[in-house]
């Protein structure tokens, strides 16, 4: 069974591996021959989580890594997990990529992503954008909720 | 209407924002035709207008029609697919059944409200679920949107 796309491409921390983050990387197993998930290194992460609730609580790399993987390999057969360096990965350069998988908060970096192709005269990537998933409180389902969650559960023990 | 096959239906639904997230994401994975039907409340005075837009920007079909029964009147379709929130599906949406799918014209149905559908619109087509997490609503008709291009 041919796949729409031949290869999608996603990023992000996946700390604490969720539902919404399960929506958005089975989304693209479904659509693409082949997955790209970048992931955010502890390097990067110094800059990036600098300004997140909790950042002090957002679990190394190896063990993202580590969650992401296992995930990826109960669904996927031709994937590829590789640490970002920088917040772009390899979606503004890489010539076989030609979908982008994103969550509505992350769709202006798809938009600048595809920016950059077009410098780089690569075809835009299609976006696909995946809603938000709330949890059954009606919150919506985040790292940094549940991050939230366990700092105040430890704050109550 | 040339192309108008995948079909994704949203159907029994009042809130603007699902029908503009509905149509976002059935735009974004390729399907040519969407219908919203029996739409109420602000999703009949706000969700509309802007998804209507949006569909003319993907040069994508749209209508709004009265209920599943006038989508399978007017379409011509070989399989009328509705989704299901677990366990109310009779068939669980898997390879097998894409594969079967495969060459037919399909419409998809799901519901607009994290209620579902009502069992006398389940009835009206195949019923089926996918054995996944606690996505809501939204997240279960991207999956089975995204699963079911696959037999395109």
């Amino acid at each position: 069974m041919p796949k729409k796309y031949r290869k999608a491409v996603l990023g992000g921390s996946f700390d604490r591996l969720h539902e919404a983050h399960k929506l958005l990387l089975t989304t693209a197993i479904e659509i693409a021959e082949e997955v790209f998930v970048g992931i955010v290194g502890n390097e990067l992460g110094k800059k990036l989580f600098a300004k997140k609730a909790h950042a002090d609580m957002i679990l190394p790399f190896e063990r993202r890594e580590a969650e992401l993987r296992t995930f990826m390999q109960q669904h996927s057969s031709n994937f590829v997990i590789g640490e970002l360096t920088n917040p772009w990965g390899p979606a503004p350069h890489d010539p076989a990529a030609d979908v982008i998988v994103v969550s509505r908060e992350t769709e202006s970096a798809a938009h600048k992503i595809n920016q950059m192709r077009a410098e780089k005269s690569l075809p835009p990537l299609d976006i696909v954008i995946i809603p938000w998933v709330f949890n059954s409180t009606g919150e919506k389902l985040s790292s940094t909720l549940l991050r939230s969650k366990e700092a105040t559960k430890k704050k109550a023990i | 209407m040339s192309n108008q096959f995948p079909i994704a239906v949203l159907h029994n639904v009042s809130a603007a924002s699902r029908v503009q997230e509905f149509t976002q994401i059935a735009l974004g994975l390729g399907y040519k035709t969407i219908v919203i039907t029996n739409p109420q409340g602000s999703a009949a005075q706000r969700g509309i207008p802007t998804a209507q837009k949006n569909a003319y920007k993907a040069k994508a079909n749209f209508m709004v029609l009265e209920n599943l029964e006038t989508v399978k009147e007017l379409f011509n379709c070989d399989e009328l697919i509705v989704v299901a929130p677990p366990p109310y599906g009779k068939e669980e949406l898997n390879d097998a059944l894409v594969n079967e799918l495969q060459g037919k014209k399909f419409i998809v149905a799901v519901g607009g409200s994290d209620s579902g559908l009502s069992r006398m619109d389940l009835d009206m087509g195949r019923s089926i679920q996918l054995p996944v997490g606690k996505i809501g609503s939204v997240g279960l008709a991207t999956l089975a949107l995204a699963k079911l291009m696959r037999a395109i």
